[in-house]
């Protein structure tokens, strides 16, 4: 059978990014000094479950980092050793290393080989370096170690002093010791009288196995475990003889000679017998193995006896045309239920099995039905699609309505009643489809944790950060694309907001300083606020770089328009260069990358006491509300969150300022005019301003005034993109489609501005 | 050597199948996999600040398409737009573009073979962009390397990384 | 009557990869997250076969093996567990606990339905 793999690559990607981003939350909130179990725990499955999964889908080099990284938290999480800082920032990069291997895996990246070398040997450091000496002193009085190596045929000494409690409870004690015999040979050398049992184990194992199974009941110092240097005893000699079978582990002897106690020869061609030994031995072959007399054995082998009787027809001991494993009605059953029967020494007690007739009964059951899913991983394409068509539905009905203006409302009241409801549903669609798209902004603020942690350590600044609202829920889209510009801001403000710790106390401050990365809905917006109480902007500083920089500033301009210098390209106050926020490049990216998600970006800022940066963005990518206007022929769309009003200007409004072009004097502010016919050169019907109308625009150039022929409508419009089979248009942030069926474009107010005041 | 390529067109090698279409006085062939429908000229959304071959864009089914006048781009002469108007909708490598020309005529069968390198010649469109000449029915088409011309940086159809890209 | 199995494993991707080659194979598979997930369902429904992984949230595989050996109904039923971990150590704990045997990962499709006929038919 040959299954494609890679179907289940997607699954194992998504759920390797959880584990991951799971794993660096953990190891983020752990308290080195007094580590949380269960948080441990809950790290090592990470790792673990990566690490099967990477195995299994033939992502070895993840398998390999993953496999040193839990043999490390193995030990953590056992207890036998501490976790240090040393560790945390190890297991940190760990994760890194297997972020960048993910993404290799998924075509969007490279991998750093001498990353993920360095991080394998830093683990395999911790983990055995410091192993050993944590070990022995954990327990300095016994020689059992974890790393004693397994020795064939090893005789342990085992001394076991159980609690009060536990010694009186001879059920406990008897499944104790049915464990133990279960692990090889055990011999009882006191029965425990003076409150302490000492007992010989031999078999094939270590003494981590038999550590283990008194873990179950007991604290480690209750026991002892010691090796026996003197000879195994005769009983393993037996094991060594049945090479043919391919027993796996401490099979014991005594297993062996049960059963030729009870007259099974184990290469009698009897079908019941081979079934008998089938069932009786350990099986293992590659990567698989049975349990020798363990529950659920009785079933296998009698799968294998009716695969024998039904290559061997001719011998008739089974119903040929039996397909379910009906073992009771077969001759050999009965010898089987009792052969079955192990020694009590050697199977726990729980594990008796119930016979023959027992074995084959759940075949007869209803199967489960298997229980619904509570969620279900579908596609963003399938998502993108479904909202495509939901979207060309509230076109085509704008266009029906359109179409029935000419009717007579009353003749015709049905077809108005209908079109009312299908615009109300399909809303309602639109809307319900939408929110499939909606995810919380905690898929971003999350690495930040890691962020600030990372860069306040590199720059030696303590920083502590508060999230607040990551429930908040936008567009996936959005998410995707704000997590580039939040970093940068984050690390902005460690950088240049966020003094250090000397500065701080000289300033009269805490140490540690506060980065609040806060996302709330605001209208039909959301707001992510990034705020830190470090030293603020510096007004001063700002406008001598402004100078000298040759960059042009009004008079006397606001503060607003200081502020807004930072995001000014190549423009950088910070005394020196730092590889955390570089030159202040990317600034003017961030307001860029900002801008193309329609959003914008105010700053507040006051001296010693913080900068807050608060970026403002459209709830989702695909609607959005807009003011048609018509220049000419033309239709644009300008969004409403831009849009304060709209005048038809006087002319002495109208005012020619010499650099900044004309302007509009609106309630004592100069707006410099940007008129679209002359950005776009469209034969306007207005060429004067006073004889059409001006919207007054918010933009992150500050306010302008844009002059149109005439308003039309106020409508929401499916966006719609320009880049799929076109390529982007310089004022122009997208399209969309009318109730006529023809395209409109939606303004860049942003972009425009500039436009135009390169023009002027 | 005419002899062979007659017996191979009988026998039938590999042939693809062309759209022709008129500009001007010349027939030009394209592969047909480029294309994806043939319409009609309907009103454009201009496009502010762009070449005036690149008429605007329309609402193709919920797409924005891009719109070029191929005759403006090659400067053949008076443009009229009217009923018979062709505009040919191509699929270029996922991207839809309609495409204005003179007029559509024909689907043909064209053999491998039987397109032959073009030389340097007179024709409105660079060799770059061309395929090979064949001839059919005494016409002679030049068969256009469709994918190529739209991609290329002189459309201006697409951002100049993406043309690279392509190209 | 297709014979059912019940899989539990707290990573999708095997739980996905199990489920559809068992599937594939004509068995009916039902899946379940972790141990209590796996007890839960062991309880409502009826299985030929279980495959559990050992590291899960809520309750491991050892833990889920013992609880259902205390089940009559599940008392000689085979249980794998699918451990990443074939050593000793592991082994007679799972022993131990109950197991019928066990399988490691990684392993292929391939391997998977060569174990389950092998158990089950």
């Amino acid at each position: 059978m040959s299954i494609d793999m890679s179907q289940f690559y997607q699954v194992f990607f998504e759920e390797t990014a959880e584990h991951l981003a799971n794993m660096e939350n953990l190891l983020l909130n752990i308290d080195i000094g007094n580590p949380d179990l269960e948080e441990l725990n809950a790290i090592f499955r990470a790792a673990h479950s990566i690490k099967g999964g990477a195995g299994t889908f033939g992502f070895t080099d993840m398998a390999e980092v993953t496999h040193v990284l839990e043999t490390l938290l193995d030990r953590l999480r056992k207890q036998e050793l501490a976790p240090t800082d040393e560790m945390i920032d190890a297991f940190l990069k760990a994760g890194d290393v297997l972020k960048m291997q993910l993404a290799a895996h998924q075509d969007e990246g490279d991998v750093d080989e001498v990353q993920v070398v360095e991080v394998c040997e830093l683990l395999d450091r911790l983990a055995s370096g410091e192993a050993s000496a944590e070990v022995v002193a954990s327990t300095p009085d016994e020689t059992t170690s974890a790393v004693e190596p397994a020795v064939s045929g090893h005789r342990w000494l085992i001394t076991f002093r159980p609690d009060e409690t536990f010694s009186a409870d001879a059920e406990a004690l008897e499944a104790l010791f049915t464990d133990l015999a279960a692990m090889g040979t055990l011999e009882r050398l006191s029965d425990g009288s003076d409150g302490c049992h000492r007992l010989a184990l031999t078999g094939e194992l270590g003494a981590e196995a038999i550590a283990d199974t008194f873990a179950f009941v007991c604290e480690p110092e209750q026991v002892s475990i010691t090796p026996d240097d003197g000879l195994a005893p005769a009983t393993t000699a037996a094991e060594a003889d049945d090479d043919a079978f391919g027993v796996f582990d401490g099979a014991p002897g005594s297993e062996h000679i049960g059963e030729d106690e009870q007259g099974f020869g184990f290469f009698d061609d009897a079908p019941g017998s081979e079934r008998l030994a089938e069932q009786a031995h350990d099986q293992e072959d590659d990567g698989f193995g049975l349990f020798g007399g363990s529950p659920g054995m009785e079933q296998v082998a009698e799968v294998a006896e009716q695969e024998r009787a039904e290559q061997a027809q001719g011998y008739g001991f089974f119903d040929g045309a039996a397909g379910t494993p009906a073992a009771a009605d077969s001759p050999a059953a009965p010898a089987a239920a009792g052969g079955s029967k192990p020694p009590a020494s050697r199977t726990p007690a729980r594990a008796v099995p119930g016979g023959g007739g027992s074995s084959g009964g759940n075949g007869n059951k209803k199967p489960a039905a298997a229980a619904a899913e509570s969620s279900i991983r579908v596609s963003v394409e399938k998502v993108d699609q479904l909202i495509n068509l939901v979207g060309e539905l509230v076109i085509t009905h704008a266009m029906l309505a359109q179409s029935a203006e000419v009717l007579d409302p009353v003749t015709n009241e049905r077809i108005f009643n209908g079109l009312s409801n299908l615009e109300r549903n399909s809303r309602d669609l639109q809307q319900a489809v939408m929110s499939i798209r909606m995810m919380p902004i905690s898929f971003v603020f999350s690495r930040f944790p890691r962020v600030v942690r990372d860069t306040a350590a590199n720059l030696k600044k303590k920083v502590e950060l508060k999230l607040i609202g990551e429930d908040t829920e936008l567009d996936k889209g959005l998410i995707e694309k704000l997590a580039d510009p939040l970093n940068h801001l984050v690390r902005n403000s460690i950088d240049h907001g966020i003094e250090s710790p000397e500065q701080r106390r000289a300033a009269g401050k805490p140490e540690k300083g506060e980065i609040i990365l806060r996302a709330s809905h605001q209208g039909g917006n959301i707001v992510i606020e990034i705020s830190d109480d470090g030293a603020g902007l510096n007004r001063e500083k700002l406008l001598a770089k402004a100078a000298e920089r040759g960059i042009p500033m009004a008079e006397n301009p606001s503060d607003k328009e200081v502020w807004q210098l930072i995001f000014a390209a190549g423009f950088s106050t910070a005394e020196k260069v730092t590889d955390i926020s570089g030159r202040g490049v990317g600034m003017d990216v961030v307001r860029r990358n900002i801008e193309e998600m329609n959003g914008r970006v105010e700053i507040e800022s006051e001296p010693g006491r913080g900068t807050r940066i608060l970026i403002r963005l459209p709830l989702t990518l695909a609607i959005l509300d807009g003011m048609s206007v018509r220049v000419g022929d033309e239709i644009f769309i300008a969004p409403l969150t831009a849009i304060l009003e709209s005048i038809q200007p006087q002319t002495e409004q109208l005012k020619t300022v010499s650099g900044k072009g004309r302007v509009v004097h609106v309630r004592g502010e100069y707006l410099p005019l940007v008129v679209l016919h002359e950005v776009f050169h469209i034969d306007a019907r207005c060429t004067r301003p006073e004889e059409g109308i001006v919207v007054i625009l918010e933009s992150n150039e500050g306010k302008a005034a844009l002059m149109v022929d005439e308003l039309v409508a106020q409508h929401q419009v499916v966006i719609k993109s320009l880049e799929s089979n076109y390529r982007k248009i310089e004022g122009v942030s997208g399209a969309t489609i009318m109730g006529d069926g023809r395209v409109a474009l939606i303004l860049d107010i942003d972009a425009l501005v500039r436009l135009s005041q390169k023009g002027a | 050597m005419s002899e062979e390529l007659q017996e191979s067109a009988a026998t039938g090698g590999d042939s693809r199948e062309y759209l022709t279409f008129t500009l001007g006085s010349e027939e030009y062939g394209i592969d047909i996999l480029n294309v994806q429908k043939i319409r009609g000229y309907d009103a454009v959304t201009k496009i502010a600040n762009s070449p005036a071959f690149i008429k605007g864009v329309i609402n193709m089914r919920g797409i924005i398409v891009p719109i070029i006048d191929m005759r403006i781009k090659f400067n053949l002469g008076d443009v009229e737009y009217n009923q018979f108007t062709v505009v040919i909708i191509l699929n270029i490598s996922g991207r839809v573009i309609g495409m204005v020309v003179d007029g559509v005529s024909d689907v043909i069968a064209v053999k491998d073979e039987l397109v032959r390198p073009a030389p340097e010649f007179g024709a409105v469109l660079d060799t770059e962009y061309i395929n090979g000449l064949a001839t059919i029915d005494e016409r002679m088409v030049i068969m256009v390397d469709i994918e190529k011309l739209m991609s290329s940086g002189d459309m201006g159809l697409v951002d100049h990384y993406a043309a690279g890209a392509a190209g | 009557m297709p014979k059912t199995i019940l899989t539990v494993d707290d990573s999708a991707s095997i739980r996905q990869m199990v489920s559809f080659t068992l599937k594939g194979a004509g068995y009916t598979v039902t899946e379940a997250v972790d141990g209590q997930d796996g007890l839960d369902k062991a309880r409502s429904g009826s299985f030929n076969l279980i495959f559990t992984d050992q590291n899960m949230p809520r309750m491991d595989g050892l833990t889920l093996i013992k609880q259902l050996r205390a089940m009559p109904q599940y008392r000689s039923v085979p249980i794998l567990m699918l451990t990443t971990e074939s050593s000793e150590a592991m082994k007679s704990q799972g022993r131990a606990a109950g197991a019928t045997g066990w399988l490691v990962k990684p392993f292929d499709p391939q391997k998977l339905l060569d174990v389950v006929r092998k158990v089950i038919g």
